[in-house]
């Protein structure tokens, strides 16, 4: 089955000139292309997963560990014995096996991969959960535009708290203090607020400050949200059992379909924290047992957004701050390994069923398209429709770009 | 507007658990001081300025609002109703400076500024096995306890040597001050840390702890200090240069490189639960290595010789951290004393003479340079932090009402009335239980302790305010959490009730008339006696008729606190008996609660 030359020549050709030319023109400020992404859902696998163990598994290498690769419906792409269920899918994911960066403390790489910025105290960046729904505004001003499930994300720096995670700890529960308390009914509540809207207005007429306006509104806000119908998708009982099986038991699976619940309903951007990569010791059993949670849950969210058609208009990202050395450790672990890495993303209109980018046989380095967050981030924004080199005035002054400089994959902006 | 106090006097009278500060200004006896300088010519320089500008400053803060105020600014709690009546009962001349010195010299001043100095210095993060956050606030509040000037603290924290802690589990409240990314898990030795010989077991010496929070990011550590002690983001220059900013990228290395050579071993290797013991020391050649060995910039800041800010080299220096503390702190340094005074001003005042206060770079413009001038060189000649507290709360401009003067623009220009000063979390939360004196009720409902309850509460107040404890914000940044938090939460909402000892089981229980129940329920909860017209509103409100709201047997919502609730169900709740707790919820969720003013 080969590819007629013609057409070969005609598709590297343009692959090229769409590597080449596609962030220059963005760069240019050239008008940004249709958003194809509605909204973004990161599931981060915090501690920092093993590439070498997941997605980039290395058959022969001198670390190469106890598990198997498997073949998956994308032809040339396999994966590890343990996602089985991914394996079925891989039409939808692409893997990028080419990441690479340079921080390899977790605090600082969970800053950096959700920035795209080294931290640095004198400015706090934006990450892209924040200027993700800042951009896209809200689908549903009742709801917030970025919710962080089990885990605190980054927050909206100098974007402002209104574009910073609502943190939700228990996916399995309504968010924190969104009922009235048990002795309090509407109308107690109703009387409250007037006694108190009277109260604010004394001291609102005394002092004439901007801050008591600002105040309200965010109390306003949050009383929308406590009475709004929107509030049963954070309802996971509403879920039919089938699909909670589907999904699996854990945590961390309840949180994936609670992101999913949570965009249909017009949330931007939702990140679910995956805790426990962080395997210096006892790197296989751990890491079996991560994957037994996520191959299901990840799956499911997929089938899930694939259903409702919200697949092609969500993008999915799968990553953590950095991966881990190629070579073991002396307690059957893998140390931090920013060097490279693998990430995963699906949906939001990108071209799944491939793998970018490529590591030495024995995993120690890239050898094929390196990828950098910055990159990733840099793709994220133009799918939901920003240039990712606009610039942004910070409290300092300093204009400083989104990305800090990212290019857009071009071989996923299909 | 003087009101009739008598109900409240009565009321403090049979008052019990007087909070610890209740009393403490009343108990100190001051022998005449030395004469220092007043904050007289602060208050003339000021006064110009606003002459010039025409500006007309708000009138004088009354003494209540005034109490409030100094409270939370200077021990971060509000006083008690015992605490406010004394002071305003009080008419010998001077009580303003008084009750400034009694706080500055209690133990609370020296446990609250050692928490603001440890965000400001270490951030929110935990920083990992090797950062003992109790140790480094131990340490911090022994240096405030004991009076030590401004120059040899900060001396002691750039020149740290010894042991960072006694290892073993960390403690639970620093557990719960920060904001944590992931559970802790056990960690395992850094591959950089050399495979020398163990280090004998050394005295904690808490210090250390700064060092170790950027051990990996000596970059970090370099721009906090520039931040910290001299006001100076010299970060900026990290990662280019600037045109028109005096510091290049090669300035920002040798600043950095000043910090290169210190070193740290550990006690224990290999992975452990808790804290790692590690001595801290200055090693003869730079120490940089580790994950980011590979990283190209720490191998530059390694190679750079080491100098200060103004070119100053210490590349011949025995150690240069010694160096660099030296001429930190010596009173030529043009940063050292400015740093602070712009940070304490910007704190207490709600806007330093420059802004962001940490960002004092040469192209950044000062407002009213002559007043932080006179304030620097006053502070220089001792660097005594409690005689500057004492001065600048001694100010006019500290001592302005937050009013808005009638006729004139509200915002305020050069510091022309008291700012707005939303409270932090921790602030909130002290303030809530000691307002509604809900913790012996907590202890008698049993379960988890009072400790424990706290923390949790803690915990859930400091993830949701959402809040950079490094920076003195001054805009409002509330967010939705806090807001629910705030209206629907636990604390707040069994805090109203009237549990056994809390307050409104106090309000309601003390013999007189609804009027006089207001007045002691909002000195309670605003330090400051309400207004007729306050007065009229509240007690008609409880009067007005209500249908009963009935309790939500049903509901499975989780609630920390619903033990509280066992301990009145032998009372029937009535529609007057709610009334009074929506009175004190909507004090407390009120702008006067809620803000420092």
């Amino acid at each position: 089955m080969s590819l007629p030359r013609r057409d070969f020549l005609q598709w590297t050709l343009q692959g090229a000139l769409c590597a080449a030319f596609a962030p220059w023109g963005a760069a240019r400020g050239a008008p940004a292309p249709a958003p194809k992404a509605r909204a973004c859902i990161l599931l981060w696998m915090n501690g920092g997963p093993s590439q070498m163990d997941t997605w980039d598994l290395k058959p022969g290498a001198p670390g190469a560990g106890r598990f198997k690769p498997i073949a998956t419906r994308v032809p040339g792409l396999s994966i590890c014995e343990h996602l089985p269920l991914l394996a079925e899918r891989a039409q939808h994911l692409a893997v990028l096996r080419g990441m690479t960066s340079s921080e390899g403390n977790h605090q600082r790489a969970h800053y950096f991969v959700h920035t795209g910025y080294a931290p640095n105290p004198t400015l706090q960046h934006p990450s892209l959960g924040a200027y993700v729904s800042q951009e896209l505004g809200a689908a549903n001003p009742e709801l917030p535009n970025f919710i962080s499930i089990k885990g605190a994300s980054v927050g909206a720096g100098f974007l402002g708290v209104q574009n910073g995670p609502f943190i939700i700890q228990d996916p399995k529960r309504p968010p924190l203090n969104v009922t009235l308390p048990k002795m309090v009914d509407d109308t107690r509540f109703l009387r409250r607020r007037a006694l108190l809207d009277a109260l604010e207005g004394d001291f609102a007429a005394r002092t004439r400050d901007d801050k008591i306006s600002a105040k309200h509104k965010v109390r306003d806000q949050s009383i929308r949200l406590m009475q709004s119908p929107q509030l049963p998708a954070f309802d996971l009982s509403l879920e039919p059992a089938t699909t909670l099986a589907a999904y699996g038991d854990s945590d961390f699976a309840k949180g994936c379909l609670l992101a999913r619940r949570l965009v249909e309903a017009g949330v931007r951007f939702v990140e679910v924290v995956l805790d426990g990569w962080d395997t210096h010791v006892d790197n296989f059993g751990r890491t079996q047992a991560l994957m037994a949670t996520l191959d299901p849950a990840l799956s499911a969210l997929l089938d899930d957004l694939a259903a409702r058609e919200l697949l092609d208009s969500t993008l999915v990202l799968c990553m953590g701050e950095f991966g881990r050395t190629p070579a073991l450790n002396g307690n059957e672990g893998r140390d931090h390994f920013p060097q490279a890495w693998s990430a995963v993303l699906a949906g939001g209109g990108i071209r799944g069923g491939q793998c970018l980018g490529a590591t030495a046989p024995d995993g120690s380095r890239v050898v094929e398209r390196p990828t950098k967050v910055q990159d990733v981030l840099a793709t994220a924004a133009t799918l939901v429709g920003m240039d990712p080199a606009k610039t942004f005035d910070t409290p300092v002054g300093r204009p400083i770009s989104l990305t800090d400089g990212g290019k857009p994959i071009a071989e996923l902006l299909a | 507007m003087p009101y009739d106090d008598r109900s409240l006097v009565e009321f403090s009278g049979v008052r019990h658990g007087t909070v610890g500060l209740a009393v403490v200004w009343l108990c100190s006896a001051w022998a005449a001081s030395p004469r220092d300088p007043g904050p007289a010519d602060v208050d003339r320089l000021l006064r110009a300025r606003w002459q010039k500008e025409h500006v007309t400053p708000s009138p004088k803060v009354d003494d209540a609002r005034f109490l409030r105020r100094v409270y939370l600014d200077l021990v971060g709690t509000v006083p008690s109703t015992d605490a406010t009546l004394a002071f305003l009962a009080d008419a010998a001349p001077g009580k303003r400076d008084r009750v400034v010195r009694a706080l500055l010299d209690s133990p609370r001043f020296a446990v609250h500024w050692a928490h603001y100095w440890e965000g400001v210095l270490l951030g929110r993060e935990m920083g990992g096995d090797r950062v003992d956050r109790a140790a480094f606030r131990d340490w911090l509040r022994g240096r405030l306890e004991q009076d030590a000037p401004w120059d040899q603290v900060v001396r002691a924290l750039v020149t740290a040597t010894g042991q960072n802690s006694k290892g073993g589990k960390r403690r639970d409240d620093e557990e719960a001050s920060f904001m944590m990314v992931g559970k802790m898990a056990p960690t395992p030795a850094a591959p950089d840390e050399s495979p020398q010989a163990v280090p004998a077991e050394q005295p904690v010496n808490g210090a250390v702890n700064w060092y170790l929070r950027y051990a990996d990011a000596p970059a970090d550590l370099a721009g906090n200090a520039s931040r910290a002690f001299l006001g100076i983001r010299i970060q900026c220059a990290q990662c280019h240069d600037h045109p028109t900013e005096s510091w290049k990228q090669e300035d920002f290395r040798r600043f950095t490189a000043c910090f290169a050579r210190i070193r740290r071993q550990p006690l224990e290797k290999g992975p452990i639960m808790g804290l790692r013991r590690i001595v801290v020391d200055d090693a003869k050649r730079p120490q940089f290595g580790g994950p980011n060995a590979m990283n190209a910039e720490l191998a530059e800041i390694a190679r750079a010789p080491p100098a200060a800010l103004d070119g100053t080299s210490f590349a011949e220096a025995n150690s240069p951290r010694e160096a660099l503390a030296a001429w930190m702190t010596q009173p030529k340094n043009p940063w050292f004393a400015r740093a602070l005074v712009n940070r304490l001003w910007g704190h207490l005042l709600g806007r330093g003479f420059v802004e962001p206060v940490d960002d004092m770079r040469p192209s950044n413009p000062v407002t009213a340079p002559e007043v932080l001038e006179a304030l620097a060189q006053d502070f220089a000649k001792d660097y005594d932090l409690k005689r500057l507290f004492r001065r600048l709360c001694a100010t006019q401009a500290y001592q302005l009402s937050s009013d808005a003067v009638t006729g004139q623009p509200a915002e305020a220009k050069l510091w022309s009335r008291y700012p707005l000063k939303p409270l932090g979390p921790d602030d909130l939360l002290e303030a809530i239980v000691a307002v509604t004196h809900i913790a012996p009720a907590i202890e008698l409902a049993g379960g988890d302790n009072l400790d424990k309850v706290r923390l949790a509460l803690r915990r859930q107040f400091v993830n949701t305010f959402d809040v950079d404890e490094d920076s003195d914000r001054v805009d409002f940044e509330g967010t939705i959490p806090q807001a629910l938090m705030l209206q629907n939460g636990s604390l707040v909402n069994h805090g109203v009730t009237a549990v056994p000892e809390a307050t409104l089981k106090a309000v309601l229980d003390a013999p007189g008339t609804d009027e006089e129940k207001m007045k002691i329920l909002v000195m309670r909860a605003w330090g400051r006696s309400p207004t007729p017209s306050e007065v009229q509103r509240l007690v008609a409100f409880v009067n007005a008729p209500h249908p009963l709201s009935p309790f939500r047997k049903d509901d499975k919502t989780p609630d920390p606190l619903g033990r509280l609730q066992k301990l009145t169900q032998g009372e029937k709740p009535t529609p007057k008996s709610q009334a009074y707790e929506d009175v004190f919820w909507a004090l407390l969720n009120s702008s006067e609660f809620t803000f420092n003013h």
